[in-house]
């Protein structure tokens, strides 16, 4: 087993899924000069959540045709995490999404159209030409989402190190509270990285199988969130002492029984809908009394939908589980109406394929063919991740123009967390639910930029890492 | 030892992919165990592969006012595709307030 040691290294990037590739492409943007390096603990073509493939961007705005502004997804994170978000970067992230969806496209991602919309005037407000799923997400044919994605950091970075586990982070002699690069093992070889940074942006994604998975036996290993993923994003950060926030928020979906295929298409283009074992709708029956509990700020029956305020997940989640509680499960989803419309059915299916295949490999296995089958839905098991309906992750600064009066939301850098020179994005950034594949990505530019500024600041200016301390964490990183 | 006392996935079905990166789709073939039969083609992208990615370092420099403000790379013309500015609390007409309230 050889120690590599990368040297001189001004950003670093922990972790290159959506928020980390933003990053690296942003730092050589601002960073012409810096030396930009990817310590990815899988391959950066087919890593983290959207390895897959994903049929959604679910965060974009398009201001472009007036159909959202920024606030408008302030208000509805905020509704939907019943009050936990941070507004300012909520804000932050949602002024800028739009630019990053638009340069995937231009970089050959597949964005449906709308072809009732496609050929308006970009001046008719309030209808855009993407084809939209709800009201925050764009349909995409995103098999390849992921890899096109991918080789906007790889060009940009001086070099990607693939298959690196990082198992910590360094931190500088003369300043406890200041990072110094990162620490990891080469899964395949064995060997030990050192690598040494004036900074660190950490994108290495949320966790799964901290819960028992519900898939259990021969289906054990299947779980809705990237089995893979760690909570290093956490670990790390915690570790380092970087301040946390709604760490007890755990997300819980409910989704496709067994296979776990996502529901958000179905439900808002398909427009399926979910019944109990007795073909009864289900989920107002329980509004009444969760309204009484959370009070009429989030579950207002009357006027929910004059209000056009969604219904916060955890909410619809607790309908479904006190449903079943009843004795009244299984809930199905009504797909045999939908389904006989091939466009739909064909949507229905691809949409499995672009991003949960063993979706489709299951029902293939099983018989079901949901135009003459209403398939089984059930609520998985808690993750923790940050960039989804929940919010966990660091404590982060905001930018100047937004954040810049309140000292607790600001101190100087965009996305750092209270470890100087430490930065966030996707699920490390706490407080910014509903971000995304695209807000995650967004995210990672908006720190790589405030990167490259700390470093041209001087902050990082006399970093030192002793050999005495590097032994020391060599000694913590082969004991795991 | 572990047994198995229901077949989760039985055998008989096959889901199989053919992704071509110079065509950009992706061909699936879903038989069930029935028998049945699905395909479905989609686009996996609209460009030849990697062809419309910047490298940056062919860019010209980012000016100083950029790096001062909160404008992100092709900023802000990629957000809006129009002469729009980045929106900010005082173009929107709005206030940030510390702490949770309603
Ligand atoms: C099942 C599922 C479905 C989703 N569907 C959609 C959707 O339809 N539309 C949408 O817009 N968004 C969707 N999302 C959300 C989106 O995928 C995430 O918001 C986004 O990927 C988060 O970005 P990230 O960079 O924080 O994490 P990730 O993209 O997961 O990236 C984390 C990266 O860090 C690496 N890593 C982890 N640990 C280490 C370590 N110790 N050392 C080095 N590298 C490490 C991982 O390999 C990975 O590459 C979905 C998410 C999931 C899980």
């Amino acid at each position: 087993m050889k120690t590599i040691i990368e040297d001189n290294i001004d950003i670093l990037v922990v972790g290159a899924g959506l928020g980390g590739t933003g990053a690296a492409y942003e730092a050589r943007h601002w960073g012409r000069d810096k030396k930009v390096i990817i310590a990815e603990k899988a391959n950066i073509d087919r890593s983290g959540a959207v390895a897959q493939g994903l049929y959604a961007i679910n965060c974009y705005m398009g201001t472009r045709w007036g159909e959202n502004n920024p606030e408008d997804h302030v208000r509805y994170a905020r509704m939907d995490l019943m009050g936990m978000v941070r507004e300012d970067l909520a804000f932050d992230m949602a002024r800028h999404v739009d630019s990053a969806v638009h340069k995937f496209e231009e970089w050959g991602l597949p964005l449906m159209k709308d072809p009732k919309r496609a050929d308006l005037p970009a001046d008719d407000l309030g209808k855009g030409a993407y084809m939209r799923e709800g009201r925050w997400q764009i349909m995409i044919h995103g098999e390849s989402y992921k890899p096109i994605v991918a080789e906007a950091a790889k060009v940009n970075a001086d070099k990607t190190f693939n298959r690196i586990m990082v198992t910590h982070l360094l931190m500088d002699d003369a300043q406890d509270n200041r990072v110094a690069g990162a620490v990891g093992f080469n899964v395949r070889t064995g060997n030990y990285h050192v690598f040494k940074s004036k900074t660190v942006i950490v994108g290495a994604g949320g966790a799964s199988n901290i819960f028992k998975p519900r898939s259990v036996g021969e289906g054990a290993g299947r779980v809705w969130y990237a089995p893979w993923s760690s909570g290093s994003a956490y670990g790390l950060l915690i570790e380092a002492g970087a301040k946390m926030t709604q760490m007890e928020n755990r997300i819980v979906l409910a989704r496709f029984k067994d296979g776990y295929g996502p529901v958000g298409a179905y439900f808002l283009h398909l427009k399926t809908y979910t019944q109990n074992a007795y073909g009864d709708e289900y989920e107002s029956k329980w509004f009444p009394e969760l309204a009484e509990r959370v009070g009429k700020a989030y579950l207002d029956t009357e006027n929910q939908h004059f209000s056009h305020k969604p219904i916060p997940t955890c909410l619809r989640n607790h309908a479904f589980i006190s449903e079943v509680a009843a004795g009244r499960g299984p809930i199905h989803m009504v797909t045999v109406e939908a389904f006989q419309d091939p466009h739909l059915e064909e949507v229905g299916w691809e949409n499995f394929l672009g991003m949960t295949v063993g979706q489709a490999v299951l029902w293939a296995a099983t018989d079901i063919d949901p135009k003459y089958i209403n398939p089984e839905l059930t609520t998985s098991e808690p993750y923790v991740m940050g960039s989804h309906a929940t919010g966990c992750g660091a404590w982060c600064s905001g930018p100047e123009d937004i954040s810049g009066n309140i000292p607790e939301y600001f101190w100087g850098y965009n996305r750092m967390t209270t470890v100087n020179g430490l930065f966030g994005a996707g699920d490390s950034v706490g407080g910014t639910p509903h971000a995304f594949s695209s807000g995650s990505f967004t995210e990672g530019r908006l720190s790589a930029k405030a990167a490259c500024k700390y470093i041209d600041d001087g902050k990082a200016e006399g970093i030192n890492v002793s050999q005495s301390k590097l032994m020391s964490v060599k000694r913590k990183s082969s004991n795991l | 030892m572990f047994v198995a006392t229901q077949t989760f996935a039985p055998l008989g079905h096959s889901v199989r992919v053919i992704r071509d990166e110079e065509k950009g789709t992706i061909a699936w073939k879903i038989k069930f165990r029935d028998g049945r039969e699905k395909n479905f083609l989609s686009p996996i992208t609209t460009k030849p592969w990697g062809s419309t990615i910047p490298d940056f370092r062919n860019e010209a420099e980012p000016t100083a006012e950029a790096r001062n403000s909160e404008l992100l790379a092709f900023e802000p013309e990629s957000i809006r595709l129009d002469d729009g500015g980045l929106h900010t609390l005082e173009s929107n007409g709005l206030k940030l307030v510390e702490g949770v309230y309603y």
